[in-house]
């Protein structure tokens, strides 16, 4: 039986997957503070304009340059495992796939757009790159970007963890990256900070400010911001992922896939994934996809679809999604790439279609699946991949309930060697569950009364 | 006002754990909005509300936005002078 299929470089796809060229009922335009749809001219101070062009593309298929896939070659293709030891230990007659996205060198797939983005910038003339981080996931993935493409890069990782989590910070210095404390001295926004509470922690809105300030700031106009998630041209560039399983999936001899899988933050790792899938239900095949979110923190299986804010400083553009409000603090959980409180356009408007079906699940469970895991197939995941991993095992479950012998395919969208405190918080019986209460629903959700609503736009066929 | 500062907990936002001295003063030296939800079940939070902070404090606490350190009309206007510059 084979294990682990791969690719050879020449096989790697040439194109990205533009899903807003299939999605039956069209995008609602992101709107900017005034309520009125932004134009890409404002957008100009923070991304180059050949980005600009791609957020707002509807071609269905995008060309990947030459450049960027010499780059990708780095790790990509990455291997699409077949998950036969768990398969075993639950005694499912599904088949277990992973795309293992975590071999990229900063160990997760946020560097197939950190480095398209790197790139492009380059290509536009941009001397550096700046950007925020929390616990730094997708810090490192855009140091290791720009020190490949050759750009400066300066990340503003929130005080707190900049103090506390010393080997995300480590390894962007390694990349070249300037990683700063915010707030910093650097910008109007930390120094207006700093002289107030010169021994703040800061906070992520704060460092999101700095980032964006210093990009805007830049008199020679050779700094852009960059983002990890959310906006079409992000999720574009991890279209690879999904396009590549479809490759190995053939090669593997499955001509049909029954249930895709992926966590959900901002949207980008399951977007990568399911994108290219949800163009084959679009166009007729039968497939469960599905978006994991956790229970505390849901976007997609609880609340309205609206327009809001990016941020909780309100910097960035209004856009269709899944929300709770931009005050809305998501509850203890260990997954960083999870703790977006809004979904990227794109799913959210599959979601209104009926393409997708997502699902929550707690984090006491994910931490089981995550164990689980480890000890049959040997990987320690990310604590946001945990997510993917029980929905996965709640479908072989349901497939051996079944007796059906379905094709499931998940996205190992990283490791989480250096997120061992939340394993070693749940091995010490010291995680809870915390279902969100409606009272706080209602009351996150009084955040965003009075903002402009979008129109849901469906064509009824799923 | 310190009685608290080495109760720990996860921290919502950026996923790690901290003690109750950083969440009294994330939100630009006052508490972090979420903390009656993060704390209620651990400390008497609602108390060290009333005796540490102001009504109006609290009101701007819970009530009010996040203050916008710059506002996005305003970098927008920023870039688009930059933005002339570029070659």
């Amino acid at each position: 039986m084979r294990i682990k299929t791969v690719l050879s470089e020449s096989e790697i796809p040439k194109q990205w997957y533009n899903l807003a060229a299939d999605l039956p009922s069209p995008l609602q335009p992101p709107l900017g503070p005034d309520g009125n749809p932004i134009t890409p001219d404002m957008l100009a101070p923070v991304f180059p304009m050949n980005l600009i062009e791609q957020e707002a593309s509807s071609e269905r298929w995008i060309d990947i340059p030459e450049e960027i896939l010499n780059i990708l070659y780095k790790w990509r293709p990455t291997p699409l495992h077949r998950a036969k030891a768990l398969e075993d230990y639950l005694d499912t007659p599904a088949r277990i796939y992973y795309k293992n996205e975590s071999v990229s060198p900063p160990g997760s797939h946020k560097p197939n757009t950190a480095v398209a983005q790197a790139w492009y910038n380059k290509e536009f003339g941009i001397k550096k790159l700046t950007t925020e981080t929390g616990a730094g996931q997708w810090g490192s993935a855009l140091a290791f970007a720009s020190a490949i493409v050759g750009l400066e890069c300066k990340v503003y990782m929130v005080r707190i963890s900049f103090d506390q989590k010393p080997f995300r910070k480590t390894m962007m210095q390694t990349w070249g990256a300037t990683c700063i404390a915010s707030p910093s001295d650097t910008t109007n926004a930390g120094r207006a900070i700093l002289e107030k509470m010169p021994d703040t922690p800061g906070s992520l809105g704060i460092a999101i400010s700095e980032a964006i300030e210093e990009a805007v700031s830049d008199e020679k106009g050779e700094t852009r911001y960059s983002l990890g998630s959310v906006l079409n041209h992000v999720l574009l560039h991890q279209t690879i992922v999904g396009l590549e399983v479809k490759k190995q999936l053939e090669k593997a001899g499955e001509n049909k896939v029954d249930t895709v899988i992926g966590c959900c933050g901002g949207g980008s790792n399951f977007a990568g994934l399911a994108f290219p899938f949800v163009n084959d239900k679009i166009h007729g095949e039968e497939i469960d996809i599905i978006p994991v979110e956790p229970t505390s923190c849901p976007t997609m299986t609880r609340a309205p679809f609206v327009y809001d804010h990016g941020d909780t400083a309100k910097m960035t553009p209004l856009l269709p999604m899944f929300s709770l409000g931009h005050d809305f603090i998501p509850p203890p959980i260990h997954a960083g790439g999870l703790r977006y409180h809004g979904m990227a356009p794109l799913i959210s408007q599959a979601i209104v279609e009926g393409l997708l079906t997502p699902q929550s699940i707690h984090q006491l469970e994910c931490y089981e699946s995550a164990i689980t895991f480890a000890r049959t197939e040997g990987l320690i995941c990310a604590p946001e991949t945990s997510h993917a991993i029980a929905a996965t095992i709640r479908e072989a479950k349901k497939a051996k309930e079944e007796g059906k012998e379905k094709v499931i395919i998940f996205n190992f969208s990283g490791h989480g060697l250096l997120d061992l405190a939340g394993y070693k918080n749940y091995l010490a019986g010291n995680l809870e569950d915390y279902p969100l209460p409606e009272e706080e629903m209602k009351k996150s959700l009084k955040s965003i009364e009075g903002l402009p609503k979008p129109k849901k736009e469906k064509t009824g066929k799923w | 006002m310190d009685r608290y500062d080495n109760e720990k907990i996860y921290c919502r936002k950026l996923g790690h754990w901290l003690t109750f001295h950083y969440c009294h003063r994330e939100n630009n030296g006052l508490p972090c909005r979420k903390i009656l939800d993060c704390w209620f079940e651990k400390i008497p939070v609602k108390e060290f509300l009333k005796e540490n902070y102001t009504k109006e404090e609290i009101s701007y606490i819970f009530n009010s936005s996040k203050p916008k350190i710059t506002s996005l009309i305003e970098i927008i206007e920023q870039a688009k002078k930059r933005s002339d510059k570029i070659p």
